[in-house]
């Protein structure tokens, strides 16, 4: 695509950052309507049982409350979900499947009110013993959670024959690893405001507005077109608001239709914890042979998925961990097996990195391992078998360019060792590697369209309207620079409009780093429509053909003669009154998945965003604290848009990935949280932030805008993996099971030292 | 509910007397309790106003040697900050909550509410400290070490206030020191704190005070490790030296926060860590990790 670009590139500040930071952004909870009322949901308290009966009598006896919802109260079907058949009540009026299910909506006049009057809905609950493991759920006599079983989805994944290789293989290496739920912890808790009229308007904090529509639409019995979103500014969602979106979304609208009064519905945190989907807590036995010589013949997986209560998303994270499962690597024989299975705890759904980062880790520990037996250096083994361009992956699709791993590992590899690590009588050091690919685009989740528009004004600024939705990552600065560049104007006189599902076409779900790449190339082809209008434009009142006219730093120029330039204001207004349309709205598809549904060989992924980490750690041998003192994260992102965004998004994401690997973890007792706040979940501070130094590779992108593709996800999982390599380096003890907290490691180092 | 609003604690007590009100400081505590619904005062006394509970002054009465007086209602954030308070307080306020809960609460509540794991606790068993306690029928002192008798439970009667909390000039005067690790490294809950005031003449250390939180229902001295110190020099230090005087003391418990044997561990290495900054050494552990 274009080579020369004047904005593409350069670091920008967020367009929206100053808004956010001063607070005069809006976000859900900001907005008042007159009369408006608030809701709180019940919440059945049991993981699992049938509702025998729901008394709603003492709640509304309480000061303030003025409607209480159940089940039957909903005009639609009652359901929620990603995938049909759709398996989630929005209020459960039979079985309880966990101990955060929503069974009755208390309207009142204040939150407080409604809180109140949740506490005093009466349910009697005929409680089951719960299946709470993913070993219960699959025992042949278990209880069935739904109707259809236990078992949510289960894939196979086969490319050449894994069995005879391992017969060949000189080393074998097999391991079982575990990984924790975890919880999204965004700052913002999930909030919905509904307003009643004519047609219902939703403003909501959430990812996908168009799916949220649709859910609210059919639960409410109306048309999609009676029902307008507006995505409020979001404080963060990875994944987090979409199920639950469409949850309360579809509440408060029912709500606000009885009494006609606005209704807002703001969770606390205890509820965005127990009432939201998590990440799946994963089971993993690989199994890998290799030969002397390093080269990784033949690798088994098993992947099995704690998915909770409802599917949500576990059939598409499923699949993600079925094509991730085998890591970046050239293998000629993978065999795995996915499955995701219903237990009754909080239902498990997307969450960046959507099974990668459980995969990943454990893939990199077990290289690792390999490598140890092989007697070969972390980064040569990856070397030996990390994809190139060319090579055939897990699923046989061949990429002829944009395989950037060699590149990031060279980056890592040339790096020197920083200095001042000498272990003492108490202290330890570690060093780790981990490498890691992860698809961008939809894939095999479906189809991947995107529909954007661009509008320029008379004055020459630009209007970019979008259905992909900013959620702190950045995307509105990504495509107010892609606009800027092709129409060759000032980042400054772009805006990117906030979405609303009448304003903007369907673009689908904000998910699977697609922003960029596939938002990113609808807003290069409706802004290259609108350059067009531009240029023909210019060349009339130069009296010269297109091709002679460049359109850059607000000015059409003449490339033969750079003093001759018209402003860009200046030939906008000539072409409204010339009749040259300002405005385009293009479609962007991502060449289709096409792959075969038994084995899973063909082409998913548009493109892969490749990276290699390497960190480097002290540990306390009395109190088992780690230290980061070193984080190189290398990933090949095609080409960078904005520096400035993708240093926020690879430091974030490693965080969270050092949030999965050290410290976080849900803890159950019988079905129950324990650990539903902030004070006891763990979720790193801004004093546990990692030195994350942002390494880039450009192995440019044939399907993405300037080459781009996207980065927001793969760190988490490349960071995960590559703290627990180098814990265990440093120990000199494999940890199998994520997060690796301190009294793990100190457990290791006792047992280390008494063996 | 009703809320009152002294403006002296003379009024607070008469209130307090009348109502049996609950009393409301900073309320970072109290706030949350009734959010959850744990408790829901019919009367709430709200001390912020009481000009004479804040600020941190020397004070010289008589035949006693000077004391350093704390008033209840001064917030951890002022303690955290304040020049005339010795250093394992100072840390220990620091490793409060967030700014926020640091501007808004008190070292009067923090202590009050009695948490194992509070912050302040232990490094005020470490330096001595008297609490002064305010009735319609005037105040009684109680020693740090009495006042606290279980898991959110004190001596404190129901129409007492704490009023003042007095560090002896003595214990002003030695070294000390405090370390705390949570699950993250700010705006943590203490999973184990430590704090330690000593007097170190020559390297020798004499008048060693140990106190440890959350590893007992109440915040601990450990005076087994404590005369095991006395007289020892610091260069003698080792964890390993310290570790079965540490053990006997300490009866933590598993629960959501860490398991007793986690707690255990630590409780050694942050009494090791305490020590060895009182002797000016170099430790395990960057002075004041835990705050933000």
């Amino acid at each position: 695509m274009v080579s020369s670009v004047s904005v593409i590139g350069k670091r920008i500040r967020k367009v929206d950052g100053r808004e956010m930071v001063t607070g005069e952004a809006k976000f859900s909870g900001d907005y008042i309507f007159p009369g408006m009322v608030y809701g709180t949901v019940k919440r059945a308290g049991v993981p699992a049982g049938r509702i025998k009966s729901i008394d709603v009598t003492p709640a509304n006896a309480v000061p303030g409350v003025v409607d209480v919802l159940v089940a039957a109260d909903i005009p639609g079907p009652n359901l929620i979900g990603i995938l049909p058949p759709l398996d989630q009540p929005v209020l459960a009026s039979d079985e309880i499947r966990y101990a955060g299910e929503s069974v009755a909506l208390v309207v009142a006049e204040s939150a407080e009110a409604a809180r109140r009057g949740a506490q005093a809905v009466a349910v009697e609950i005929e409680a089951y013993e719960p299946i709470l493991t993913v070993d219960a759920a699959l025992a042949p006599d278990a209880r069935k959670i739904h109707e259809t079983g236990n078992v949510t989805f289960s894939k196979k994944l086969r490319k050449g024959e894994v069995e005879s290789a391992f017969e060949r293989a000189d080393i074998l290496v097999e391991g079982d690893y575990e990984t924790s739920f975890q919880e999204h912890a965004y700052l913002e808790p999930e909030t919905v405001c509904a307003v009643p009229g004519r047609r219902f308007t939703l403003y909501a904090s959430c990812q996908s507005p168009f799916h949220i529509r649709g859910h609210v639409a059919a639960n409410l019995g109306v048309p999609a077109s009676s029902v307008k979103v507006i995505q409020a500014n979001t404080g963060g969602s990875f994944g987090g608001k979409d199920d639950v979106a469409t949850e309360i979304g579809a509440l408060a609208c029912i709500a606000a239709q009885r009494l006609n009064r606005p209704v807002m519905i703001a969770h606390e945190r205890k509820e965005s914890i127990v009432g939201s989907n998590l990440r799946h807590a994963a089971r993993i036995h690989i199994k890998t042979g290799a030969l002397k010589d390093g080269r990784i013949i033949a690798r088994e997986v098993r992947v099995l998925l704690d998915g909770g209560a409802y599917a949500s998303e576990s059939p598409f994270v499923t699949m993600k961990t079925l094509i991730h499962a085998a890591g970046p690597y050239n293998i000629e024989n993978v065999s795995v097996e996915s499955t995701s299975i219903y237990t009754n705890k909080t239902y498990c759904g997307a969450f960046r990195g959507f099974g990668v980062p459980q995969v990943t880790f454990a893939s990199e520990s077990q290289i690792d391992e390999l490598a140890e037996k092989l007697g070969l250096d972390p980064l040569e083994i990856r070397r030996i078998n990390g994809l190139r361009a060319g090579d055939p992956n897990a699923t046989g699709q061949i990429y002829e360019q944009s395989v950037g791993l060699l590149e990031t590992i060279e980056e890592i590899a040339k790096r020197p060792e920083p200095a001042g690590r000498k272990d003492d009588d108490r202290h330890v050091h570690g060093t780790g590697y981990a490498a890691v690919a992860q698809g961008i685009s939809n894939g095999a989740e479906g189809i991947d369209v995107t529909g954007a528009s661009v509008q320029m004004s008379q004055d020459g600024s630009v209007l970019v309207g979008i259905g992909l939705t900013e959620l702190g990552q950045g995307s509105r600065t990504v495509y107010a620079l892609i606009a800027a560049e092709v129409l060759g104007v000032d980042v400054d006189s772009v805006s990117v409009r906030s979405v609303d599902t009448d304003a903007v076409h369907d673009s689908g779900p904000t998910v699977a780093s697609r922003s960029t790449t596939v938002g990113g190339m609808a807003v290069h082809k409706a802004a290259s429509e609108v350059k067009k209008s531009l240029v023909s434009m210019a060349a009339l009142m130069m009296k010269t053909e297109g091709e002679n006219i460049e359109l850059r730093d607000g000015f059409a120029v003449l490339r033969t003669d750079e003093s001759a330039r018209i402003p860009i204001a200046s030939v906008a207004t000539a072409a409204y009154w010339t009749g040259f349309p300002l405005m385009n709205l293009a479609f962007s598809k991502a060449p289709e998945a096409n792959f075969d549904d038994e084995t899973h060989q063909g082409d998913v992924y548009i493109a892969y965003n490749y990276g290699t980490h390497r960190m480097d750690v002290r540990v306390d041998t009395l109190t088992g604290e780690v230290t980061v003192l070193n984080h190189l994260a290398a990933h090949d992102v095609g080409r960078v848009i904005n520096p400035l965004g993708l240093e926020g998004q690879v430091e974030g994401a490693s965080l969270m990935g050092f949030g999965l690997a050290h410290m976080e973890r849900i803890q159950y007792v019988d079905g129950i949280i324990q650990n539903a706040n902030f004070a006891d979940y763990a979720v790193p501070s801004i004093k546990d932030r990692l030195p994350t130094a942002t390494i880039t590779v450009e192995d440019p992108n044939p399907t993405g805008p300037f080459g781009a593709k996207g980065a927001g996800e793969p760190p988490v999982a490349a960071t995960a993996a590559v703290f627990a390599n180098a814990v265990a380096d440093a120990v000199g003890v494999r940890f199998t099971r994520l997060p690796i907290t301190r009294e793990d490691i100190l457990d290791a180092l006792k047992r280390g030292n008494h063996d | 509910m009703r809320y009152l609003k002294p403006t002296s604690i003379h009024e607070a007590a008469d209130a307090l007397e009348s109502s049996r009100g609950t009393i409301l400081a900073g309320g970072t505590d109290l706030c949350v309790y009734m959010a959850e619904g744990v408790c829901q005062p019919e009367t709430l006394i709200d001390i912020s106003g009481i000009d004479s509970m804040r600020g941190i002054e020397t004070i010289q009465s008589g035949r006693e040697e000077a004391t350093v007086r704390i008033g209840a209602g001064t917030t951890v954030a002022e303690v955290a900050a304040s020049e005339a308070l010795p250093d394992c307080l100072r840390q220990g306020a620091q490793a409060v909550g967030s700014p926020q809960i640091r501007n808004l609460g008190t070292i009067g509540g923090n202590v009050c509410n009695a948490s194992p794991c509070g912050d302040t606790l232990t490094p005020l068993l470490a330096l001595d400290a008297r609490f002064v306690l305010r009735s319609t029928a005037g105040t009684r002192t109680v020693e740090s070490e009495e006042f606290f008798t279980g898991p959110k439970q004190t001596v404190l009667d129901p129409h007492e206030i704490l009023e003042f909390i007095e560090l002896p000039s003595a214990s002003c005067a030695r070294a000390s020191a405090f370390r705390m690790i949570g699950n993250r490294k700010g705006q943590a809950i203490s999973q184990v704190n430590a704090a330690v005031s000593v007097a170190i003449v020559d390297g020798v250390m004499s008048d060693v005070r140990v106190a440890v939180g959350s590893v007992a229902p109440v915040p601990l001295r450990l005076a087994g490790l404590e005369e095991l110190l006395s007289g020892k020099t610091v260069e003698d230090l080792h964890p390993a030296n310290l570790r079965d005087a540490v053990l006997e003391g300490v009866r933590p418990i598993d629960d959501v926060r860490s398991t007793a044997t986690y707690r255990q561990e630590v409780t050694v290495a942050l009494v090791f860590d305490a020590l060895a900054a009182c002797g000016g050494q170099r430790s395990g552990q960057d002075e004041g990790a835990g705050a933000w």
